[in-house]
Order: C-alpha cells, then structure tokens, then sequence
C-alpha cells in the first residue's frame, strides 16, 4: 500500500465524518454557540456517552447470531422479546442448567460496561485536542437513542403482559401444589396471573410509558413513570430471585438519565420557587434530508411496534407458548382421587409415605398428566420461558415448583393407550405406556407396566371438591 | 444540559417584572367567571368534605381513647378513617366493593349544591379569598392524606400486615386459599419487599408534609394508591374505595402545582415565580400556626411509627399469634396410626375424622386436615370478608370479632381474636385449635380457632417417645376417645430454600 493511496484514504473518510457531524449539527444549528459546561459536566458525560451507548449498540455478537436464525416466515412474539431485551452478555447471565444468573452477580456485565467507559472517557479526553467545553448536540442524540431503546423494550414487555404470555393462567396442577413448594418466584408470577385483568392493567402501564416516549416533550413523563414502575420490578426481581433484575435496573438507569434532563427545571420551579427557564433546545428536521429520515425511523419504529403488538395478539390468541399446545385426552380435564392402586399385584391402601402410591392425578386440557406422589421431585430451576416448539420441552408448567411429577402423553386412540414421558429434563427416559378405559365420566382405569416393569392397575375418580380461589369470595361456603 | 436557571441575573430581571413573553402579567390568578368560580368552589366543598371524619365510630373511638394502653391500632383508626357513607350497597365484594363508589358521587352531588350556593350569595367576594380557600384546603388534604399514607406504610414497614407464611400455608395446596389471602402472601414470603412496599407509602406521605413537595408526594400517592384500588378489585382485597379515595386527594393535591408542570414541560414556557403564602398578621398566629402543625407532626409520623414499633416487637403482631407453643412440638407430622374410640382408622382422603397430617406452629397452635367441610372464617388480616346479601348475619360476618386489641388491653389471650390470619381464608376442612398447655401433665387444653365453632373443645394428654414421634390421646371435639400417632417430617420446603439453593431435588 503506498502512502500517498493511504492518505487519500484518510481524506475520504475524514471528508465522511465532517459530512455526518454537519448532518448531525444540523437540527441544533439554531442554538449555536452553546453555553459552556463546567469540566466535570464534560467528562461526566463523556462516561455516561459511552457506558449507555456500551448497552444501546448490540456489540454482543450473540444478538446477530439470533437475529439471523430467525425463521421470519414463522415470526415468533419470543423472537422479538429477545431482541428487544437484549442487553451485552459477555458474562452469561444464564448457568448451564438454564437458570438464570441471580444476585449481584448478574450485574457483572455492568462492571464490564462501567470499566469500558471509565477507559472510553479517558482516552476520549486525551484524543480531545480542541478541548471542547460541551457536548450538547451528542447530548441531544443520546437521548433520543435512549428514548427509543427504552420505549422498544417497554413496548415488548407491555405486550409480553397485556396479552397474558408471560404471566400465563396458572395450570391446574400449579394450582393443586402446595405452597411452600413453590420457588418465590413462581408463587409471584401465579398470584398476578390468577387475575388476568390485572396483569393488562400492568402492561397498559408499560404501553402508556413506551407513547409517552415517542413524543419529546412527554419524556419527562415517561421517565418517571418508568422510574416508578420498573424500579418496583427490579425490586421484585432481586427478593423474588425472578432473574431479570439487571435488565428490569438497566430500564431505569435509561429513565433516570432521561428524567435528569427535567430535574434542575424541577428543582427551581418547585424547591427554589424561583422564576423557571423552559428548555430551549428544540430540535428543527427542516432540511429535506432530516424530514425524509424522521419519516424513516418513525416508520420502522411503528412497524417494529406493530409487529410486536401483532405477534403478542397472535400467540396470546392461538397459544400460550409458555403452556403445551396439543389437546390432551378428552373429557378428561381436572383433578382425579386415586381410589384403588394395585401395584405388582398388590394393592396398596391411601398413603401419603409410600413412595409408589399415587395420591392425586391431574389431567390437563393439554397432554400433560401430574401425580401426587411421595417421591422427591427433581426442581427445574430455569424460568421455563423459552419458545419451544415441541410440548414435552415446553416446562413452564414444571419450573418453579417441586409439588407433583409431569408427564408428557402421546394418545394412541386405535389401542387405546397413553405413552407417557416424565417431562423433567434429566427424567425423560422415564418412558411407559397404559392402556386407559373410561367406564363412565367421572372414571379413568389405568393399566400397564411403568419405567421400572412394575405392573399398575389405577383407578382414578373425578374429584367434586369445591376451592376456595373460586368459591369463597362472598357466600357462606362450608369447604 | 442547559443550565438556564443558573443564569441568575436574566432569572432576577424576569422575575421582577412578572409577565410572560407576550406581555401579559401573569399572576396566579384565581378563577374568573362564574363557571369557573362555581366549579373551584364545588371542588373546595368536595376534599373539605371528604376530609372531615363522618361516621359516628370514629368519634366514639377517638372520645373513648384509653391514653394508658394506646396501641397502634387506636393510630391507625385515627387516620385510615374511610371517605363520608351516605348509603351502604353491598356488593359481590362486600362493604368497600364497586357500589361503594356510588357514595363518592352523592358526595359530589352534595357538593355541586353548596357549591352554586355559595357562589351566587358571595358573588362579590374578592379573588384573593379563593386563593386562600385553595391554599387551606390544600394544607387540609395534604396532611389527611399524609398521615394517611404513613400509617398504611407502617403496617408494611414493620411487616405485620403482610406477613410470612405459617407451616399450615406451606403446606397447603395454592388454589385453597382466598383471592386475597394469595395477594397479601405472595408480599409477605419477602420481608424485604413488604418493608419496600411500606417505603413506597411512607416516602409519599412524607413528601407531602412539605409545601415544596407536595406536589410531588401527591402525585407519588396517587399512583400507589390507584395500583391499590385495582389490586383490591382483582384479589377481592375490600379496601378498594378508600384506596380510591386516597388516589383522588393525591390527584387533588398534585393539581395545585400541575398547570405550572404543564406550563414548563410540555408548553415548554418559562414560568414566572408566584405562589400564595397567607401573612399573619399577628406574631400568635405564626406560634400556634407552628405549634399545631408540629403536634401533628410529631403525633403522627415519630410517635405512630413508635407505637407500630412498639406494638411488632413486643408480641403485638395482629396477624400472628404471641402465645408460644410447645416448643419440641413444632413441625410438620405424618399421622402413622389413628384411632377412634380404641378402633384403628386407615388412612383415606375421604374420612371425616381421621387426621391427615397433622401440624404444630411455633406458637400454640394445631392443626390437621381432615375430609369435614365446615364454614370459612373469613378474616384475613385485621378485615373479614363480609358475606353479600347478609349483612345482619353477625356470626358469618364477623363483624365483632376486630377483637385482639381489646383482649390484649384486658390482659386477656389475644390468641383468640384476630390474630387468627392462619385460619382465616383457608377452607374449614382444615381445622385449627388454639392450646393451652399444661407442661407438668402434658395435657393440651385445645379451642378451634375457627370464630364459627370456638365452642369445640379437646383435651389431649402428649407424649414425646423419642424425637420426631408424637403421641396424642384423649377426647376429641366429638367428644370421642381419639389416640394418634405422629411423625415429624423433616422437609425442605423450595420456597424457604430460595432458588440459590443448590438443592436438586425436594
């Protein structure tokens, strides 16, 4: 490479840069010269510049790997919940079984960020030969960057909650689980989920947050209900071991640089009571090329909503997909007493200590049957919140809880057998098949040789026993 | 960031002049025009009306104040005062449910009548007398509401509203619990976030005791309380209407300074200084204005906070009880044998007198469940859940039985009264006895907790053969010769355990 074609290089793409500050410039031209910043100012934003741009920019090379394996043909609300929730994971925030990273440990990406920018407004300040006194136009394009990464992510979430996704109706045998057996995190996400209109109501909130932002002089108001908000669910995340907690915090890092801006204003108008300057930065897109852009981003901002708000409506419609899908045996939804247990052969009485009794039984409105039984069950520590396609790995119904066994059935209707696979990860070899007759409504037989060839013979009676969550409200109910 | 308003001498000379850019002066003119004078009039009738206590109990109360055992109950029935009932429609969710709502509009309506009446016969009154009325009132709401605020956040701050669950509720199935039974745990498996949530109502409260942050504290109540209003109509939690009453001071007080907030921040206008401050023109004015807002002040923020204090770590918890059980008892326990008048009973679901398992808290309670419906207690932490269309049914509605504060100043057993929140919106099928112990004999002198069938007594003589075996014998509530044998279950629950906890299987 010889030098005079090097230099011609750096012309070309100095000429480049000046071409984008001058475009930048452009909307804040008005209000040159800007006032000057005391030092600290400068160098305060120079971290923050960084730090925030650090969680804004995907620099993550994850986020492109699950951009492009995307079937966009299949566009699922999931696969723009993980786009929109992303945040750098240099350190994974999930252990190898899936659970999330909980404590203060999940914030150790943020360490990572605060290091990088502590160097980028180092180097920044020394690279800084003009020794500039402000930054206010940078200034101005952060927040607008900050604005619409954070109305992105309050949008999914206001979706994620207003169509019941991600806190789903708890199933039956969640319900049927005894309270202690739950993780925390479990019995909050159930609770909220026992009133679904409750649970819209939450994620109107995040939608009216996510308007607000889309509109420069409603910021301030956004921010601090946001501020309010999420600042409430990062508590829960952190007492709760929920596992977003660092992503629930950084959405109110994002508010909290956004309500600054206000902040002084405020002070003045309120504390000092004193005669109180507007803002008097307001950008002017009168060029044609900044009309042309705005429409641009505007555009992809609403299809990018859109196609949130669409695929939350459809997958809350068509299914849950925390929850299986496939039908499960017909009729046959609800909660059965185990009334006879023959096992090799023998039969063996009510028992709440024996380790082969079954107690109670569960049929789902899907495939999933789950049994009472005194065998200790092996906890599934992840969130069960991932898009799965197949119902055996869809383990929202499992995670959490340590109350019954979940089995997964295939219906064989020609033999009339079920083929049960338990859906616990390290179980799934537990794998057997019954045959089932159904000698009236209330009754389901059972017959067959489980996992380990012991020979079962069950009878399972529909249970009639009424429940307080439902029955109880405001009639003397004997229960 | 633009820093204008340190750019003092521009902030000064506008100031001085008091008009906006267009040459307006601009003062914090009161209202002209008769519609606009009859409408802040209706409002100022409104919030002095809701703000004054209009129930003859609340007087009662207050005038039969025992100064010698004042506990924190008495405070909070000072300021958690509910909004003037004019008529009571009970609906699906009782007392407070959406028909309340209907007593917040005759209000109004009361107050569009006294409030055209007092603007056609003071028609000639000055604008300045509005702008005192407006700053009064304000001072009135402010302060109800702040004192209101801070005592619904005690509660939580010292966590005895919601509180954590008890051995019973651990191991009792999710779906046999009350709507609101579910909301008020699901808080209280955290200690730290109830003492958050308690925060979250005291900071407002706070705030508003300053002029400067009122505003601020308003609007911070409003949106609390307003979360509050729907999270008792999803849970059926009964104290939905003077949450909303809550949310509409906080709104109102929030309003003082929000055409001003609007005025800058959305407008994006500069706003001129001006804000109303009576002058007294007497120097005893200024003392007792001073000494009256201190007294409340002090009463009802450091001293409240005291007696709440006082009250949670001194075995005055309303929601658990103080009497402690006996101690090698405690636990979770398999009922190994049963029997009934000297006949063994097999183990069934579906028996009505066999126990099936049995449970012994840390304070004197016992409970097992057996397969016999019988009536819910309905209280649940400090208010019953009034059933609908019966409101002279005292027995089922429960409405006596506030009683644990009375009991503990008569130096009676408060463990009868209300601090039953084990019992209370769980399904009578499990039934819990209240004991007394007597350690020489070993004998528990037992009482069912349920308030329904507080007659139902048993004598049981206990045994600990070796540690984790448990054997009880004597007469039942039937008054039938039972003897049982129990054994602890030493287990781990996943919920106590937390999620951190490498434990795999439970």
């Amino acid at each position: 490479m010889s030098e005079t074609n090097f230099s011609t290089k750096s012309q070309v793409s100095q000429r480049y840069v000046l071409r984008v500050k001058t475009a930048l410039n452009a909307p804040f031209r008005a209000y040159f010269p800007y006032e000057v910043w005391s030092l600290p100012k400068v160098y305060a934003f120079r971290f923050t510049w960084v730090f925030l741009l650090y969680f804004i920019v995907p620099v993550d090379w994850k986020f492109y790997q699950y951009l492009f394996s995307i079937h966009w043909v299949h566009l699922h609300f999931y696969d723009v919940l993980v786009l929109a929730k992303y945040q750098p994971e240099f350190v994974s925030l999930t252990r190898a079984d899936g659970s999330p990273v909980l404590g203060w440990s999940s914030y150790s990406n943020w360490l990572i960020g605060f290091l990088v920018a502590v160097i980028g407004a180092i180097l920044w300040s020394i690279i800084d030969k003009k020794k500039r006194t402000e930054h206010v136009v940078l200034y101005q394009w952060l927040r607008v960057l900050v604005r619409y990464r954070l109305a992105v992510a309050l949008f999914a979430f206001g979706f994620y909650k207003l169509f019941h996704l991600q806190l789903p109706y708890p199933p039956l045998s969640n319900l049927l689980t005894n309270y202690g057996d739950f993780y925390a995190w479990k019995i909050y996400f159930q609770t909220t989920a026992i009133s679904p209109a409750y649970e819209s109501f939450l994620g109107v909130v995040e939608i009216l947050a996510g308007v607000l932002l889309l509109y420069r002089k409603t910021v301030v108001f956004a921010a601090g209900l946001v501020i309010g908000f999420l600042s409430n669910i990062a508590v829960v995340n952190g007492f709760y071991e929920v596992g977003e907690a660092s992503f629930s915090a950084l959405l109110v890092v994002f508010a909290i640089f956004l309500f600054i801006h206000d902040l002084p204003r405020l002070y003045q108008l309120l504390i000092r009571e004193k005669y109180t300057l507007s803002n008097k930065i307001i950008p002017v897109y009168s060029t044609g090329k900044w009309k042309f852009i705005k429409k641009v981003v505007l555009f992809l901002v609403l299809i990018l909503i859109g196609t949130l708000g669409l695929t939350a409506f459809h997958d809350g419609v068509q299914e849950s997909y925390k929850l299986p899908k496939n039908p499960g045996l017909s009729d046959a939804f609800g909660q059965y007493d185990v009334k006879e247990f023959i096992w090799n052969g023998d039969t063996i009485p009510y028992s709440k200590t024996d380790s082969n009794r079954w107690q109670d039984v569960v049929f789902e409105k899907w495939s999933t049957l789950s049994i009472k039984v005194n065998r200790p069950v092996w906890i599934d520590r992840t969130s069960g919140e991932k898009y799965h396609e197949k119902d055996i790995d869809r383990n929202y119904e499992l995670a959490g809880q340590a109350g019954r066994h979940y089995f997964y059935y295939d219906i064989d209707d020609s033999n009339h057998r079920l083929l049960l696979q338990n859906k616990s990860r390290g179980k799934r070899n537990e794998k057997f098949s019954l045959s089932f007759s159904r000698p009236d409504k209330q009754t389901i037989l059972l017959k067959g040789v489980n996992e380990k060839q012991d020979s079962l013979q069950v009878v399972l009676k529909r249970s009639h026993k009424g429940h307080l969550m439902y029955e109880g409200r405001r009639t003397p109910v004997q229960l | 960031m633009a820093n204008f308003e340190n750019d003092t001498t521009v902030v000064q000379q506008v100031a001085e002049n008091r008009y906006d850019e267009d040459g307006t002066p601009h003062v914090h003119t009161p209202q002209k025009g008769f519609y606009k004078k009859a409408l802040f009039r209706i409002a100022t009738i409104y919030f002095v009306l809701l703000c004054i206590p209009s129930y003859y109990n609340f007087y009662k109360h207050l005038f039969c104040l025992h100064f010698s055992k004042l506990t924190y109950h008495d405070f909070q029935s000072v300021v958690a005062f509910w909004p003037p009932q004019i008529i009571l429609i009970e609906s699906e969710e009782g007392v407070f449910g959406i028909y309340n709502y209907v007593n917040l509009v005759l209000l109004f309506l009361v107050s569009i009548v006294l409030g055209l009446a007092w603007t056609v016969l003071a028609r000639k009154s000055k604008p300045q007398t509005d702008e005192r009325w407006r700053y009064w009132v304000n001072v009135l709401v402010r302060y109800r509401l702040a004192f209101g605020m801070v005592g619904w956040g005690l509660k939580k701050a010292f966590p005895m509203q919601m509180v954590y669950p008890t051995i019973g509720m651990l191991n009792t199935p999710f779906i046999d619990m009350a709507e609101k039974k579910l909301y008020w745990s699901h808080v209280g498996i955290s200690f730290g976030y109830t003492i958050f949530l308690g925060f979250a109502e005291i900071l407002p409260g706070l705030l508003l005791l300053n002029r400067k942050t009122a505003s601020l504290g308003g609007a911070l109540a409003a949106v609390v309380c307003f979360n509050i209003v729907l999270a008792n109509h999803a849970f059926d939690a009964g104290v939905a209407v003077p949450a909303a009453y809550f949310t509409l001071l906080g709104v109102f007080v929030a309003s003082y300074d929000f055409p001003k907030i609007w005025r800058l921040l959305v407008q994006e206008k500069d706003v001129p200084t001006y804000r109303y401050k009576p002058t007294f023109s007497f120097a005893w004015q200024r003392r007792l204005k001073v000494v009256v807002k201190w007294i409340f002040i002090i009463l009802f923020v450091p001293v409240m906070a005291g007696f709440w204090a006082y009250g949670f770590f001194n075995g005055n918890n309303y929601n658990i009880p103080s009497t402690p059980g006996v101690k090698k008892l405690t636990g979770y326990y398999n009922v190994d044998r049963f029997l009934l008048n000297g006949k063994e009973l097999p183990a069934n679901p579906l028996d009505s007198v066999r126990w099936q398992y049995a449970v012994f808290e840390k304070w004197s309670s016992l409970s097992y469940q057996t397969n016999r419906p019988a009536y819910v207690d309905r209280m649940i932490g400090y208010s019953p859940l009034r059933v609908k269309g019966n409101k002279n049914n005292k027995k089922l509605n429960q409405v006596d039985t506030q009683d644990s504060d009375e009991l503990f100043k008569e130096n009676r057993n408060r463990d009868l009264g209300v601090t039953r929140w084990e019992v209370g919106g769980m399904p009578g099928s499990r039934r819990y006895f209240f004991y007394e112990t007597d350690t020489v004999n070993q004998i528990l002198q037992l009482q069912n907790k349920n308030k329904l069938y507080k007659w139902e007594h048993q004598v049981l003589h206990y045994e600990i053969p070796r540690d984790g075996k448990v054997i009880l014998s004597g007469l039942n509530e039937f008054q039938d010769s039972i003897y049982v044998e129990l054994s602890r279950v030493d287990k781990k629950y996943p919920l106590v355990e937390g999620r951190s906890s490498l434990q795999a299987y439970y």
